[in-house]
């Protein structure tokens, strides 16, 4: 038997296809608005009037009768909170970070709240609940920042976890790191996942990453091979030498280049012997002054050992292509090799190379980029020399990279003086080496570091030094994101004057002291205690 | 006297995030001299040094609060007065009580005299009885051209249940607002925002056949009620008027038209959208004494609202409500603000809620929203994905909210009851505001 249809749902159907097409039938229902919707319809009036009517009728009574929904559950209430509430000031300054700072660089905004982070923490505080889902959206992909979000969120964070999946997807999981879970990202993750999954496996179960990779290595983009051959180079063992000794039979030259890389920072592998067989038949000792041979070609075993046609870190107008295959050779090379083979040390050593006028440029380069891989006496030996251009070279700056950042530190220190003491103030180039190294120190840098440079920039914004350098421009946002937070108590000396006429160095610095006060704030904001300044960075 | 804003209170005075973000910038004690508040506290007043050669004079009349600066700034209220007040907020102590300055002092009595000017305006009965003729006769002609939109308006409706609402679906965009320019045309602007609305019904993807037969009902039913005006209680006249978009006049209300109430004010919800190019700005006011108040604040371009309301502060105000059934809408005739008054309000249960909707709907059954304060209730995610709002007689009601809302809401309460403020529109409640433990917390709506 047909069941008979809902009246206010025929009137509905009657709508929508029109009462051309279906005329409207008398409606026979019950109750008020039953008896309501069957008067209107009794009505003398076209069918169409009556039809808007009926569902005006329809429309109200829906509204007027809406019932509420009934639950059974039982809500499991977020335990008491133990720590004390963040102070208005300094949640004000995180909402600003995460939402006006929203278009700043993301390394910025990173930095800034990852310190807020640890600021809140050491503070022992927390986040105020209302916030909490807000950061937890923030920080789900940062598998880094879990623990410390974990900690300024308070209860709160394992109970909206509890009720969160996506979020408890991405924070849990990843708090305890499970082998096969890592394996599978391996294997089936994006490219951004698989390497973080390999560095993960590389640091926890070296050998079976190794295993990992070598299985689907042959299968992999020649982009691919690099990026996990540099990954596997972070921390090198002998035991990945036949695998990277197999590598080095790869058609790409980007994939040899770092697998020869890798080799050559592997203490006595077989590549470094090769390359110092080399090097041996192209270096020599003569009247204190090294001699060099250059290789006539570049043979099918020097090819297949990651040395290629052309090095960009030894890209120069004044050296030629032989010259450039030599530099990569001796880069593996490391230098205390020559040193015992002539007999000197660093020092003299260097001295013999630079002697040699016409070789005195390949030789530094090459030494340079030895160094940074070897470290060692050549490296004093190199910083020492107050003639030498470190920062003219992609081999030099990648020295400066290398350094300890001690060392880096007292380097600058060292030469600031010099560039201070510029006898004329209309010739900026002599400062602008400067900031070349500063580009280098890309660690959080001391308090007396920072003393020293925001010194150095207060005196040159003081004596309206025509020009800043576009080093400096570029990169006055990171300077401040590097400095410790004492830069916060002397930025306001920085004379940023507005009639200047380079509105690239009035923005740039603008830039680095708005950073830096943000930062500044951000640390007053949870008073905290000097033991924290020390330890700040 | 001290006022309690909070430093995000104040940056939602802020007309731009630009304006927000520079106003932040701004607040820290090395960019100002000169600060100093009345002992009265009511003013506060600094120098900040800008990029001309003398510093801005920037002053704040924390009673409103209103801005003044001597900045060339378009924007309202200026980094600077933005600056000034988030100073204010975070290191109160650096205003230090003097004498006001007569910069500040200037300001302060010209503010006075121009509310006085307001009243100023002084005719003879002769005058006033010609003015009110005239004003009767532009009244009758309007009444009458609305009549004629809303007959052709009625026809359209015919037709439409004639070929049948599923024949619109696919019709341009043009086809709704041609209609709507008609009733503008007719100066029926609340007819015409309805007819407008159905256009945006129907470019939805699911469920838009009820919502338009929602739509057009409401339209019939005030189309209905108004051929029908000289028969209706002066309410239920002011009501359908007010639907179809003849403004009330406000001196008149302020002159003893309207019903007035004197409160303790919490603005418990507001929000911003855009209308025409118009910025509008929606306070929902809740008074000590349980009654509700909507104030509009309309502005234009960068230009600031002609109301300024903090959400989440107390006003101790005198409101003049709208001539209607519901006494909804109201103008402010006098405020102050209530310092450091912790927002609590009694609100109701679910059903209560639902109960006092449908006598609402009775008076005025077109009612678009409505507020609804409600008490000790949980936010709740189901399984299907919606947000709900239970109260302790484990009764819901569906909550019309972003998952990023919902989450807030859910952390703020902590699983336990809370207070919560929105607009119900009949289906689902937009939540504005919570309240926790003497805590006001404004919820994040995305704009009209």
């Amino acid at each position: 038997m047909r069941q008979a249809k809902n009246p206010f749902h025929e009137l509905t159907e009657t709508a929508i296809l029109g009462t051309d097409r279906k005329p409207l039938s008398a409606i026979l229902s019950g109750g008020d608005l039953g008896c309501t919707i069957a008067a209107l319809g009794e009505r003398e009036l076209p069918q169409e009037r009556l039809l808007i009517d009926q569902l005006t009728a329809i429309s109200i009574a829906k509204k007027a009768g809406v019932m509420p929904g009934s639950f059974t559950c039982e809500l499991r209430a977020c335990p008491p909170e133990t720590r004390q509430k963040v102070s208005e000031r300094s949640l004000s300054l995180l909402i600003q970070v995460l939402t006006l700072e929203a278009k700043s660089s993301e390394l910025k905004h990173f930095k800034i709240i990852s310190e807020w982070l640890a600021l809140c923490e050491h503070a022992q505080q927390r986040m105020p609940e209302e916030f909490v889902p807000r950061l937890l959206d923030w920080g789900k992909s940062l598998t880094e920042m879990h623990q410390l979000i974990g900690l300024c969120c308070g209860q709160h964070f394992d109970w909206l976890l509890s009720l969160n999946e996506e979020w408890r997807a991405n924070y849990t999981s990843k708090q305890s790191i499970d082998k096969q879970v890592l394996i599978q990202t391996f294997e089936t993750g994006e490219q951004r996942e698989r390497l973080q999954a390999f560095a993960s496996m590389r640091t926890l179960w070296p050998e079976e990453a190794l295993t990992l990779l070598s299985n689907s290595f042959e299968k992999e983009s020649f982009e691919n091979k690099a990026a996990f051959l540099k990954v596997l180079s972070k921390k090198l063992q002998f035991s990945d030498e036949p695998f990277l000794e197999d590598t080095l039979k790869d058609r790409r030259k980007e994939v040899r280049a770092q697998a020869a890389t890798a080799l050559g920072l592997i203490p006595g592998s077989r590549l470094q012997q090769r390359m110092i067989a080399r090097a041996d038949l192209y270096l020599s000792l003569e009247n204190n002054k090294i001699a060099v041979q250059l290789p006539e070609e570049l043979d099918d075993s020097m090819l297949r050992d990651g040395i290629v046609d052309s090095s960009p870190m030894y890209l120069d107008s004044r050296i030629g292509a032989k010259a450039n295959w030599l530099c990569q050779i001796l880069s593996l090379v490391p230098p205390s090799h020559f040193e015992q083979k002539f007999g000197l040390n660093a020092s003299e050593l260097l001295e013999a190379a630079l002697a040699n006028s016409e070789w005195s440029l390949v030789l530094s380069l090459a030494f340079m980029a030895a160094a940074a891989k070897f470290g060692g006496e050549m490296q004093q030996a190199l910083l020492q020399r107050e003639d030498l251009n470190i920062t003219d070279s992609q081999a030099g700056l990648t020295l400066l990279k290398a350094l300890p950042q001690e060392t880096l530190e007292n380097l600058i220190l060292r030469k600031l003086p010099s560039w201070s003491q510029a006898r004329d103030n209309t010739k900026a180039a002599p400062r602008l080496d400067l900031w070349y190294y500063l580009e280098q120190v890309d660690f959080n840098w001391s308090e007396r570091f920072t003393r020293e440079i925001i010194k150095f920039i207060i005196k040159e914004s003081r004596e309206k030094v025509p020009v800043f350098g576009h080093t400096f421009y570029s990169n006055a946002s990171n300077f401040a994101l590097r400095m410790h937070i004492v830069a916060g108590e002397l930025t306001d000396q920085i004379n940023i004057d507005a009639d200047t006429a380079d509105i690239y160095r009035r923005n740039a610095l603008e830039r680095m002291t708005d950073t830096v006060k943000l930062r500044y704030d951000i640390f007053q904001s949870f008073n905290n205690t000097a033991d924290y300044t020390a330890n700040a960075n | 006297m001290t006022f309690e804003f909070t430093a995000e209170q104040v940056l939602e005075l802020a007309p731009d995030s630009a304006a927000a973000k520079a106003g932040r910038d701004l607040s820290t004690p090395g960019k100002w001299k000169n600060l100093g508040k009345s002992a009265d506290g009511l003013a506060i007043w600094g120098q900040c040094q800008g990029s001309g050669s003398s510093p801005y004079q920037t002053r704040a009349d924390l009673n409103g609060p209103a801005f003044k600066c001597s900045c060339p700034s378009r924007k309202f209220p200026c980094k600077h007065s933005l600056a000034l007040m988030m100073l204010y907020v975070a290191q109160g102590e650096l205003f230090g009580q003097a004498e006001i300055p007569s910069w500040v002092a200037d300001w302060l009595a010209t503010r006075g005299s121009k509310a006085k000017r307001k009243d100023d305006v002084e005719r003879t009965p002769e005058q006033l009885e010609e003015l009110l003729q005239s004003k009767d006769k532009r009244k009758q002609d309007r009444l009458s051209k609305i009549q004629a939109g809303i007959e052709e308006l009625e026809l359209f409706v015919i037709d439409l249940m004639r070929q049948g609402i599923g024949s619109v679906k696919k019709q341009p965009f043009a086809f709704w607002k041609n209609r709507a320019a008609r009733l503008v045309d007719a100066q029926a602007p609340g007819l015409a925002r309805l007819v407008s609305e159905c256009a945006e019904i129907c470019a939805r993807t699911s469920d838009w056949e009820n919502a338009l037969i929602d739509k057009l009902s409401t339209i019939n039913l005030i189309c209905r009620t108004f051929l029908k005006i000289d028969q209706l209680s002066p309410e239920l006249k002011a009501d359908v008027l007010t639907a179809i978009g003849i403004n009330q006049s406000q001196e008149e209300l302020l002159a003893g038209a309207g019903h007035s109430v004197d409160d303790f004010w919490l603005v418990v919800g507001q929000y911003n959208y855009t209308q025409d190019r118009l910025r509008v700005q929606k306070s929902w006011l809740w008074g000590k004494k349980g009654q509700s108040a909507l104030v509009l604040s309309f502005a234009h371009g960068n230009a600031p609202f002609d109301v300024m309301l903090i959400a989440g502060i107390f006003y101790q105000a005198e409101l003049v409500f709208y001539q209607g059934s519901l006494k909804q809408r109201a103008l402010i005739k006098t405020k102050n603000s209530e310092p450091a008054m912790a927002p609590y309000l009694e609100g109701s249960s679910v059903s209560l809620a639902l109960n006092s909707y449908a006598e609402a709907l009775a008076k005025t059954p077109w009612l678009d929203t409505m507020p609804l304060l409600l008490q000790k209730v949980i936010p709740h995610k189901t399984k299907d994905g919606k947000w709900w709002l239970i109260d302790q007689e484990k009764a819901g009601l569906p909550l019309f909210a972003r998952d990023e809302v919902g989450w807030q809401l859910t952390s703020y309460s902590g699983g336990e009851p809370l207070s919560l403020f929105g607009e119900w529109d009949g289906t689902t409640l937009k939540p504005l505001s919570a309240f926790k433990n003497g805590n006001y917390l404004k919820l994040q709506t995305v704009e009209v």
